[in-house]
């Protein structure tokens, strides 16, 4: 019995690791998307929108309702944090910082 | 508008020595430091609580959890700042205090709070002042979740820590200082997601602008181009 409980806690965090990469791969991948200017954030919030939508009207159905509704909770931090993604560091701007002087100020 | 003044100089120069008065007048009625441990919590969300505390060493976090899970960090309180002071006027806290490290903290009382208020109008200034602090601190936290993008909230976020820790007499940290927070706390505090924080960070350390090794904040080379970043989103005295 224990080793069929250690099992199954095996197979739950497989799969959990496997959400958690899915969603900070994909995260990672729509924030070098944006920085490299072939996305804009308008479109990304409309599809997490859309993703969000989808899951509230399957919690709504009764299904799998408390997975769906962290699915939102997290979906929602991302939004949020994907609304504050533009970028404004001009690394042209810093290579000729580079070379204007070395010390940090304070 | 320049933005490098000091509190002291924008504090009015009548109010000056009343507040330090106050402030001493306080800390002598509060009770001996308690210790606690990176975790504690000084205060509950939605519990009824009845003290005030000043803080001797160690960092400390408002902070507010939703029924989803999600959680802001406040704000961050540090070593000789006062906290809880609302619980004068309020019964319950609507947030959590919480030790980011060990820390020792002292309290006294509402009521006696008040008494002393009532007793010594320099009490009185000094925890109305303190609530102005608070205010002003939440007003940037205000504009900057609201209007900032990641890297302006990120750069103000290490260059206001960096002020305030020079302004209470660390002189190291304008080069580098500790930081008692996890990736997901800064996420936290400043609204973005621990990827985006990562990202942020792995940035500003290839631009040579900072890099946070082993939770110390050290500032690069191109410290000047995070503070450009960070300008817009500081208030007059650079926080």
């Amino acid at each position: 019995m224990p080793e069929r409980l250690a099992q199954k806690q095996d197979q739950t965090n497989t799969i959990l690791g496997e959400g958690q990469a899915a969603l900070w791969l994909t995260e990672s991948l729509i924030l070098a998307l944006l920085e490299a200017n072939l996305l804009d954030t308008d479109t990304i919030l409309e599809a997490i929108d859309t993703v969000i939508a989808a899951k509230r009207a399957k919690a709504a159905e009764g299904s799998e309702r408390d997975v769906a509704q962290a699915a939102i909770t997290h979906l929602a931090s991302v939004s949020a944090s994907i609304a504050a993604a533009k970028v404004i560091a001009d690394p042209a701007e810093v290579k000729r910082d580079r070379g204007a002087g070395k010390k940090p100020s304070t | 508008m320049p933005n490098n003044l000091s509190e002291t100089s924008l504090t009015r120069p009548e109010i000056k020595a009343l507040l330090q008065r106050g402030r001493s007048e306080l800390l002598a009625a509060m009770s001996t430091p308690q210790v606690l441990q990176r975790g504690d919590l000084l205060m509950q969300m939605e519990e009824p609580h009845e003290f005030i505390y000043t803080i001797e060493s160690g960092w400390l976090s408002r902070s507010r959890t939703l029924s989803d899970g999600r959680r802001q960090i406040i704000v961050l309180f540090l070593p000789s700042e006062v906290c809880g002071i609302k619980t004068i006027f309020m019964t319950h806290q609507p947030d959590a205090i919480e030790a980011l490290t060990p820390a020792s903290t002292r309290r006294i009382h509402y009521k006696e709070a008040c008494g002393l208020a009532a007793k010594d109008f320099a009490v009185a200034i000094f925890l109305a002042w303190q609530l102005a602090q608070d205010e002003r601190h939440l007003h940037n936290w205000n504009v900057r979740l609201g209007r900032a993008n990641g890297e302006e909230r990120l750069a103000a976020f290490l260059l206001e820590l960096r002020n305030r820790l020079v302004a209470l007499g660390v002189t190291s940290a304008g080069t580098r200082y500790g930081l008692p927070l996890t990736q997901q706390q800064i996420a936290d505090h400043i609204g973005l997601t621990t990827v985006h924080v990562g990202r942020l960070l792995r940035r500003f350390r290839e631009l040579e602008m900072v890099d946070i090794r082993s939770n110390e904040v050290v500032f690069l080379c191109n410290v000047r181009l995070l503070e450009e970043i960070a300008r817009p989103m500081q208030d007059l005295v650079g926080e």
